[in-house]
Protein backbone atom coordinates (compact mmCIF):
# COMPACT_ATOMS: atom_id res chain seq x y z
CA UNK A 1 0.00 0.00 0.00
CA UNK A 2 1.10 3.61 -0.51
CA UNK A 3 0.47 5.04 2.19
CA UNK A 4 1.30 4.03 5.79
CA UNK A 5 -1.07 2.14 7.66
CA UNK A 6 -3.58 4.68 10.22
CA UNK A 7 -3.43 3.55 13.60
CA UNK A 8 -7.06 2.90 14.98
CA UNK A 9 -5.95 3.18 18.76
CA UNK A 10 -4.95 7.05 17.84
CA UNK A 11 -8.86 8.16 16.17
CA UNK A 12 -11.78 6.73 18.41
CA UNK A 13 -13.50 8.06 14.89
CA UNK A 14 -11.04 5.73 13.17
CA UNK A 15 -11.68 2.79 15.58
CA UNK A 16 -15.45 3.62 14.89
CA UNK A 17 -15.49 3.39 11.24
CA UNK A 18 -13.42 0.09 11.96
CA UNK A 19 -15.69 -1.11 13.99
CA UNK A 20 -19.11 -0.93 12.21
CA UNK A 21 -16.75 -2.57 8.95
CA UNK A 22 -16.20 -5.14 10.75
CA UNK A 23 -20.03 -5.47 12.57
CA UNK A 24 -21.03 -6.57 9.08
CA UNK A 25 -18.28 -8.04 7.53
CA UNK A 26 -16.57 -10.12 10.27
CA UNK A 27 -12.55 -8.79 9.95
CA UNK A 28 -11.13 -5.13 8.32
CA UNK A 29 -9.84 -5.87 5.10
CA UNK A 30 -7.35 -3.94 3.48
CA UNK A 31 -8.83 -2.13 1.24
CA UNK A 32 -11.19 -0.25 4.18
CA UNK A 33 -7.67 0.19 5.84
CA UNK A 34 -6.67 1.98 2.62
CA UNK A 35 -9.18 5.10 3.37
CA UNK A 36 -8.35 4.74 7.31
CA UNK A 37 -6.10 8.18 7.08
CA UNK A 38 -10.03 9.56 6.54
CA UNK A 39 -12.21 8.69 9.05
CA UNK A 40 -15.78 10.07 7.66
CA UNK A 41 -14.89 9.14 4.17
CA UNK A 42 -14.51 5.92 5.51
CA UNK A 43 -17.24 5.72 7.03
CA UNK A 44 -19.47 6.84 3.95
CA UNK A 45 -17.60 3.79 2.09
CA UNK A 46 -18.74 1.40 4.99
CA UNK A 47 -22.32 2.64 4.78
CA UNK A 48 -22.84 2.32 0.78
CA UNK A 49 -20.61 -1.00 0.85
CA UNK A 50 -23.01 -2.42 3.63
CA UNK A 51 -26.00 -1.36 1.26
CA UNK A 52 -24.30 -3.21 -1.61
CA UNK A 53 -24.03 -6.29 0.13
CA UNK A 54 -27.20 -6.68 2.36
CA UNK A 55 -29.68 -3.90 1.12
CA UNK A 56 -30.37 -4.47 -1.95
CA UNK A 57 -33.32 -5.82 -3.95
CA UNK A 58 -30.66 -8.47 -5.72
CA UNK A 59 -30.41 -12.32 -5.13
CA UNK A 60 -26.68 -13.59 -3.61
CA UNK A 61 -26.10 -14.50 -7.34
CA UNK A 62 -27.08 -11.64 -9.12
CA UNK A 63 -25.17 -9.15 -6.36
CA UNK A 64 -21.77 -11.74 -7.24
CA UNK A 65 -22.38 -11.58 -11.04
CA UNK A 66 -22.19 -7.64 -10.67
CA UNK A 67 -19.55 -7.39 -9.08
CA UNK A 68 -17.40 -9.79 -10.83
CA UNK A 69 -18.07 -8.62 -13.58
CA UNK A 70 -17.27 -4.84 -12.35
CA UNK A 71 -14.14 -6.12 -10.65
CA UNK A 72 -12.61 -8.50 -13.20
CA UNK A 73 -9.29 -7.80 -13.63
CA UNK A 74 -8.36 -6.58 -10.58
CA UNK A 75 -6.63 -8.94 -8.41
CA UNK A 76 -8.13 -7.96 -5.09
CA UNK A 77 -11.69 -7.92 -6.03
CA UNK A 78 -11.43 -10.93 -7.51
CA UNK A 79 -9.45 -12.58 -4.82
CA UNK A 80 -12.33 -11.72 -2.52
CA UNK A 81 -14.95 -12.15 -4.89
CA UNK A 82 -14.75 -15.41 -6.54
CA UNK A 83 -15.16 -17.67 -3.27
CA UNK A 84 -18.84 -15.28 -2.91
CA UNK A 85 -19.69 -16.28 -6.77
CA UNK A 86 -18.67 -19.51 -5.77
CA UNK A 87 -20.66 -20.02 -2.62
CA UNK A 88 -23.86 -18.05 -4.77
CA UNK A 89 -24.10 -21.24 -6.97
CA UNK A 90 -21.33 -19.93 -9.50
CA UNK A 91 -19.12 -23.32 -11.27
CA UNK A 92 -15.45 -23.18 -12.09
CA UNK A 93 -16.70 -22.66 -15.93
CA UNK A 94 -19.12 -19.73 -15.13
CA UNK A 95 -16.36 -18.02 -13.19
CA UNK A 96 -13.63 -18.44 -15.97
CA UNK A 97 -16.10 -17.00 -18.28
CA UNK A 98 -16.89 -13.84 -16.35
CA UNK A 99 -12.94 -13.37 -15.59
CA UNK A 100 -12.07 -13.05 -19.75
CA UNK A 101 -15.67 -10.82 -19.83
CA UNK A 102 -17.86 -13.59 -21.27
CA UNK A 103 -21.58 -14.04 -20.49
CA UNK A 104 -21.12 -17.17 -18.74
CA UNK A 105 -23.73 -20.54 -20.08
CA UNK A 106 -26.19 -21.81 -18.14
CA UNK A 107 -27.61 -19.34 -16.29
CA UNK A 108 -30.66 -18.26 -16.42
CA UNK A 109 -32.19 -15.21 -18.53
CA UNK A 110 -32.69 -12.62 -16.33
CA UNK A 111 -28.92 -13.38 -14.83
CA UNK A 112 -28.18 -13.30 -18.62
CA UNK A 113 -29.43 -9.96 -18.81
CA UNK A 114 -27.30 -8.91 -16.11
CA UNK A 115 -24.31 -9.88 -17.40
CA UNK A 116 -24.87 -8.41 -20.73
CA UNK A 117 -25.82 -5.53 -19.31
CA UNK A 118 -23.15 -4.50 -16.78
CA UNK A 119 -20.59 -5.79 -19.26
CA UNK A 120 -21.62 -2.86 -21.08
CA UNK A 121 -22.28 -0.32 -17.85
CA UNK A 122 -18.42 -1.33 -16.87
CA UNK A 123 -16.85 -0.67 -20.07
CA UNK A 124 -17.84 3.22 -19.31
CA UNK A 125 -18.83 3.02 -23.62
CA UNK A 126 -22.51 3.30 -23.21
CA UNK A 127 -25.25 0.31 -23.06
CA UNK A 128 -26.79 -0.45 -25.86
CA UNK A 129 -30.43 0.13 -26.26
CA UNK A 130 -31.21 -3.70 -26.48
CA UNK A 131 -29.30 -4.65 -23.78
CA UNK A 132 -31.49 -1.67 -21.28
CA UNK A 133 -34.35 -2.89 -23.05
CA UNK A 134 -33.69 -6.62 -22.25
CA UNK A 135 -33.16 -5.83 -18.92
CA UNK A 136 -36.30 -3.52 -18.41
CA UNK A 137 -38.29 -6.48 -19.36
CA UNK A 138 -36.94 -8.54 -16.56
CA UNK A 139 -35.94 -6.60 -14.01
CA UNK A 140 -38.06 -3.60 -11.79
CA UNK A 141 -36.70 -0.10 -11.51
CA UNK A 142 -35.19 -0.82 -8.37
CA UNK A 143 -33.30 -3.97 -9.21
CA UNK A 144 -32.17 -2.25 -11.97
CA UNK A 145 -30.94 0.82 -9.57
CA UNK A 146 -29.32 -1.48 -7.32
CA UNK A 147 -26.97 -2.59 -10.53
CA UNK A 148 -25.95 0.75 -11.14
CA UNK A 149 -25.11 1.37 -7.46
CA UNK A 150 -23.40 -1.77 -6.89
CA UNK A 151 -21.55 -1.36 -10.05
CA UNK A 152 -20.80 2.39 -9.69
CA UNK A 153 -19.89 1.07 -5.82
CA UNK A 154 -17.44 -1.56 -7.03
CA UNK A 155 -15.57 0.37 -9.57
CA UNK A 156 -15.01 3.32 -7.43
CA UNK A 157 -13.65 0.78 -4.74
CA UNK A 158 -11.36 -1.08 -7.72
CA UNK A 159 -9.72 1.95 -8.94
CA UNK A 160 -8.95 2.75 -5.25
CA UNK A 161 -7.44 -0.35 -4.97
CA UNK A 162 -5.27 0.20 -8.40
CA UNK A 163 -4.23 3.59 -7.46
CA UNK A 164 -3.43 2.71 -3.68
CA UNK A 165 -1.62 -0.43 -4.70
CA UNK A 166 -3.92 -2.14 -2.39
CA UNK A 167 -2.69 -5.71 -1.78
CA UNK A 168 -5.31 -8.66 -1.40
CA UNK A 169 -5.60 -9.93 1.98
CA UNK A 170 -4.20 -12.96 3.12
CA UNK A 171 -6.19 -15.76 2.34
CA UNK A 172 -7.07 -17.04 5.97
CA UNK A 173 -8.23 -12.92 6.46
CA UNK A 174 -10.81 -13.67 2.82
CA UNK A 175 -11.84 -16.72 4.06
CA UNK A 176 -12.93 -15.65 7.36
CA UNK A 177 -14.53 -12.75 5.48
CA UNK A 178 -16.50 -15.89 3.25
CA UNK A 179 -17.68 -17.43 5.84
CA UNK A 180 -18.63 -14.45 7.88
CA UNK A 181 -20.87 -13.29 4.63
CA UNK A 182 -22.75 -16.62 4.58
CA UNK A 183 -23.10 -17.37 8.15
CA UNK A 184 -23.54 -13.78 9.84
CA UNK A 185 -23.73 -10.84 7.76
CA UNK A 186 -26.75 -11.30 6.24
CA UNK A 187 -29.36 -8.79 7.01
CA UNK A 188 -27.35 -6.09 8.16
CA UNK A 189 -27.48 -2.86 6.64
CA UNK B 1 -32.01 6.90 -24.19
CA UNK B 2 -31.83 4.02 -20.94
CA UNK B 3 -34.74 5.34 -18.89
CA UNK B 4 -36.57 4.50 -15.90
CA UNK B 5 -39.95 5.78 -15.16
CA UNK B 6 -39.92 9.06 -12.71
CA UNK B 7 -38.98 8.00 -9.44
CA UNK B 8 -41.39 10.43 -7.43
CA UNK B 9 -43.85 9.61 -9.19
CA UNK B 10 -43.45 5.56 -9.54
CA UNK B 11 -41.28 4.89 -6.68
CA UNK B 12 -41.71 4.09 -3.08
CA UNK B 13 -42.48 6.90 -0.55
CA UNK B 14 -39.46 7.02 0.93
CA UNK B 15 -37.51 8.88 -2.45
CA UNK B 16 -39.28 12.03 -1.69
CA UNK B 17 -37.59 12.39 1.69
CA UNK B 18 -34.47 11.44 0.23
CA UNK B 19 -34.82 13.84 -2.26
CA UNK B 20 -35.19 16.34 0.25
CA UNK B 21 -32.12 15.66 2.12
CA UNK B 22 -30.25 15.62 -1.43
CA UNK B 23 -31.59 19.00 -1.83
CA UNK B 24 -30.07 20.24 1.50
CA UNK B 25 -26.50 18.83 0.44
CA UNK B 26 -26.55 19.60 -3.26
CA UNK B 27 -29.35 22.41 -3.57
CA UNK B 28 -31.07 20.75 -5.66
CA UNK B 29 -31.60 16.95 -7.43
CA UNK B 30 -29.24 16.45 -9.88
CA UNK B 31 -30.54 14.41 -12.69
CA UNK B 32 -27.79 12.29 -11.57
CA UNK B 33 -29.10 11.35 -7.93
CA UNK B 34 -32.53 11.55 -9.54
CA UNK B 35 -31.58 8.76 -11.56
CA UNK B 36 -31.12 6.50 -8.13
CA UNK B 37 -34.36 7.23 -6.74
CA UNK B 38 -35.92 3.80 -7.47
CA UNK B 39 -33.72 2.30 -4.44
CA UNK B 40 -33.95 5.97 -1.85
CA UNK B 41 -31.92 4.10 0.88
CA UNK B 42 -29.36 3.48 -2.01
CA UNK B 43 -29.24 7.06 -3.09
CA UNK B 44 -28.81 8.05 0.60
CA UNK B 45 -25.90 6.24 0.82
CA UNK B 46 -24.11 7.32 -2.71
CA UNK B 47 -25.66 10.80 -1.90
CA UNK B 48 -23.56 10.16 1.58
CA UNK B 49 -20.41 9.61 0.48
CA UNK B 50 -20.63 12.53 -2.50
CA UNK B 51 -21.62 15.01 0.46
CA UNK B 52 -18.08 14.03 2.04
CA UNK B 53 -16.56 14.30 -1.11
CA UNK B 54 -18.01 17.66 -1.66
CA UNK B 55 -17.72 19.11 1.23
CA UNK B 56 -15.99 17.21 4.08
CA UNK B 57 -12.59 16.83 2.54
CA UNK B 58 -8.93 18.36 3.82
CA UNK B 59 -8.67 19.88 0.11
CA UNK B 60 -9.47 23.48 -0.85
CA UNK B 61 -11.88 24.00 -3.31
CA UNK B 62 -9.65 24.59 -6.41
CA UNK B 63 -7.78 21.09 -5.69
CA UNK B 64 -11.27 19.50 -5.04
CA UNK B 65 -12.32 20.82 -8.90
CA UNK B 66 -9.07 19.70 -10.36
CA UNK B 67 -9.66 16.13 -9.36
CA UNK B 68 -13.04 16.21 -10.01
CA UNK B 69 -12.65 17.95 -14.01
CA UNK B 70 -9.95 15.28 -14.51
CA UNK B 71 -12.27 12.60 -13.70
CA UNK B 72 -14.77 13.88 -15.47
CA UNK B 73 -12.75 15.91 -18.45
CA UNK B 74 -14.18 13.34 -21.15
CA UNK B 75 -17.91 13.75 -20.07
CA UNK B 76 -19.85 16.44 -20.61
CA UNK B 77 -22.64 16.18 -17.84
CA UNK B 78 -19.49 16.22 -15.83
CA UNK B 79 -17.70 18.88 -16.86
CA UNK B 80 -21.00 20.82 -17.66
CA UNK B 81 -21.15 20.74 -14.03
CA UNK B 82 -17.57 20.97 -12.63
CA UNK B 83 -15.80 23.29 -14.91
CA UNK B 84 -17.84 26.64 -13.85
CA UNK B 85 -16.76 25.44 -10.17
CA UNK B 86 -13.68 25.01 -11.43
CA UNK B 87 -13.18 28.30 -12.91
CA UNK B 88 -15.13 29.92 -9.68
CA UNK B 89 -12.14 28.52 -7.25
CA UNK B 90 -9.95 30.06 -9.72
CA UNK B 91 -8.62 28.41 -12.72
CA UNK B 92 -8.88 30.14 -15.73
CA UNK B 93 -10.45 29.43 -19.26
CA UNK B 94 -6.90 28.33 -20.94
CA UNK B 95 -5.96 25.85 -17.40
CA UNK B 96 -9.40 24.37 -17.86
CA UNK B 97 -8.96 23.92 -22.11
CA UNK B 98 -5.29 22.33 -20.98
CA UNK B 99 -6.96 20.42 -18.44
CA UNK B 100 -9.71 18.91 -20.98
CA UNK B 101 -7.09 17.82 -23.56
CA UNK B 102 -5.48 15.27 -20.67
CA UNK B 103 -2.80 18.04 -19.80
CA UNK B 104 -1.80 19.59 -16.06
CA UNK B 105 -2.32 23.29 -16.25
CA UNK B 106 0.21 25.31 -16.72
CA UNK B 107 0.31 27.93 -13.99
CA UNK B 108 -0.50 25.97 -11.41
CA UNK B 109 1.94 25.60 -7.94
CA UNK B 110 3.36 22.77 -7.16
CA UNK B 111 1.15 21.33 -5.13
CA UNK B 112 -1.57 21.92 -7.31
CA UNK B 113 0.27 20.10 -9.91
CA UNK B 114 1.44 17.36 -8.08
CA UNK B 115 -1.72 16.65 -7.29
CA UNK B 116 -3.01 17.14 -11.34
CA UNK B 117 -0.26 14.22 -11.97
CA UNK B 118 -1.71 12.15 -9.78
CA UNK B 119 -5.43 12.40 -10.51
CA UNK B 120 -4.62 12.06 -14.32
CA UNK B 121 -2.81 8.53 -13.21
CA UNK B 122 -5.75 7.45 -11.19
CA UNK B 123 -8.06 7.63 -14.35
CA UNK B 124 -6.19 5.53 -16.36
CA UNK B 125 -7.17 2.87 -13.99
CA UNK B 126 -3.65 1.45 -14.42
CA UNK B 127 -1.96 2.52 -11.68
CA UNK B 128 0.04 5.66 -10.60
CA UNK B 129 3.24 6.23 -11.79
CA UNK B 130 5.94 5.80 -8.55
CA UNK B 131 7.20 9.41 -9.28
CA UNK B 132 3.88 10.72 -9.02
CA UNK B 133 2.52 9.24 -5.75
CA UNK B 134 6.29 10.31 -4.42
CA UNK B 135 5.22 14.32 -5.26
CA UNK B 136 1.90 13.51 -3.99
CA UNK B 137 3.62 12.59 -0.29
CA UNK B 138 5.63 15.58 -0.39
CA UNK B 139 3.04 17.90 -0.71
CA UNK B 140 0.22 16.40 1.01
CA UNK B 141 -1.10 14.47 4.54
CA UNK B 142 -1.99 10.70 4.32
CA UNK B 143 -5.46 12.22 4.94
CA UNK B 144 -5.24 14.78 2.06
CA UNK B 145 -3.86 11.83 -0.05
CA UNK B 146 -6.86 9.56 1.00
CA UNK B 147 -8.97 12.01 0.18
CA UNK B 148 -8.02 12.73 -3.48
CA UNK B 149 -7.89 9.29 -3.70
CA UNK B 150 -11.51 8.91 -2.41
CA UNK B 151 -12.81 11.80 -4.64
CA UNK B 152 -11.49 10.35 -7.24
CA UNK B 153 -12.71 7.36 -6.99
CA UNK B 154 -16.18 8.60 -6.02
CA UNK B 155 -16.62 10.39 -9.47
CA UNK B 156 -15.38 7.76 -11.40
CA UNK B 157 -18.80 5.92 -9.95
CA UNK B 158 -20.69 9.11 -10.60
CA UNK B 159 -19.40 8.82 -14.45
CA UNK B 160 -20.10 5.47 -14.49
CA UNK B 161 -23.63 6.18 -14.08
CA UNK B 162 -23.79 9.29 -16.28
CA UNK B 163 -22.71 7.25 -18.97
CA UNK B 164 -24.89 3.88 -18.38
CA UNK B 165 -27.88 5.80 -17.88
CA UNK B 166 -26.94 8.63 -20.64
CA UNK B 167 -28.09 11.08 -18.29
CA UNK B 168 -29.42 14.76 -19.82
CA UNK B 169 -27.40 17.95 -18.68
CA UNK B 170 -29.78 20.19 -16.66
CA UNK B 171 -30.25 23.52 -18.32
CA UNK B 172 -28.06 26.34 -17.68
CA UNK B 173 -29.77 28.10 -15.28
CA UNK B 174 -30.36 25.28 -12.53
CA UNK B 175 -26.49 25.02 -13.02
CA UNK B 176 -25.71 28.34 -12.23
CA UNK B 177 -27.67 27.93 -9.21
CA UNK B 178 -25.17 25.05 -8.13
CA UNK B 179 -22.37 27.13 -9.42
CA UNK B 180 -23.84 30.09 -6.67
CA UNK B 181 -24.75 27.03 -3.77
CA UNK B 182 -21.28 25.57 -4.01
CA UNK B 183 -20.37 29.06 -2.74
CA UNK B 184 -22.32 29.30 0.28
CA UNK B 185 -21.21 28.95 3.71
CA UNK B 186 -21.45 25.90 5.59
CA UNK B 187 -21.17 24.31 8.92
CA UNK B 188 -19.13 21.84 10.05
CA UNK B 189 -21.29 18.90 8.85
CA UNK B 190 -20.64 20.62 5.32
CA UNK B 191 -24.86 21.83 5.50
CA UNK B 192 -25.74 25.26 3.98
CA UNK B 193 -28.58 26.64 6.62
CA UNK B 194 -31.07 27.59 4.62
CA UNK B 195 -32.34 25.08 2.78
CA UNK B 196 -34.52 26.02 -0.42
CA UNK B 197 -38.47 25.13 0.05
CA UNK B 198 -37.88 24.55 -4.12
CA UNK B 199 -39.42 21.71 -5.69
CA UNK B 200 -37.66 18.48 -5.57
Amino acid sequence: MRLPEADPAQSPELEAAYAAFRDTRGVVSNVMKSFGHAPAGLSAIVELGSYCRFGSDLTELQKELVILITGRGVAYAWHHHEPLGRQAGLTEAQLEALCVGRVPEGLSEVDTAICDYVLAYSSLKGVPEPVFARLTALLAPRQITDINIISGYYLCIASSVIAMEVRPDPTPVRDAATGFHQNAGRGRT
Amino acid sequence: MPQLPDALEHGPPETREVFRKVAASRGFVSNLLRSLGHAPEGLNRFMSLGHYARYGTELTEMQRELVVCIIGRNIAYAWAHHAPMAIQAGLSESQMAELKSGRTPSGLAETERALCDFAFGFSTLKGVPAEAWAALKRHFTPRQCTDIALLAAYFLAAGSLIIGMELETEPPEVLAQEVAWQAKPRDASGQVQSVPNKAI
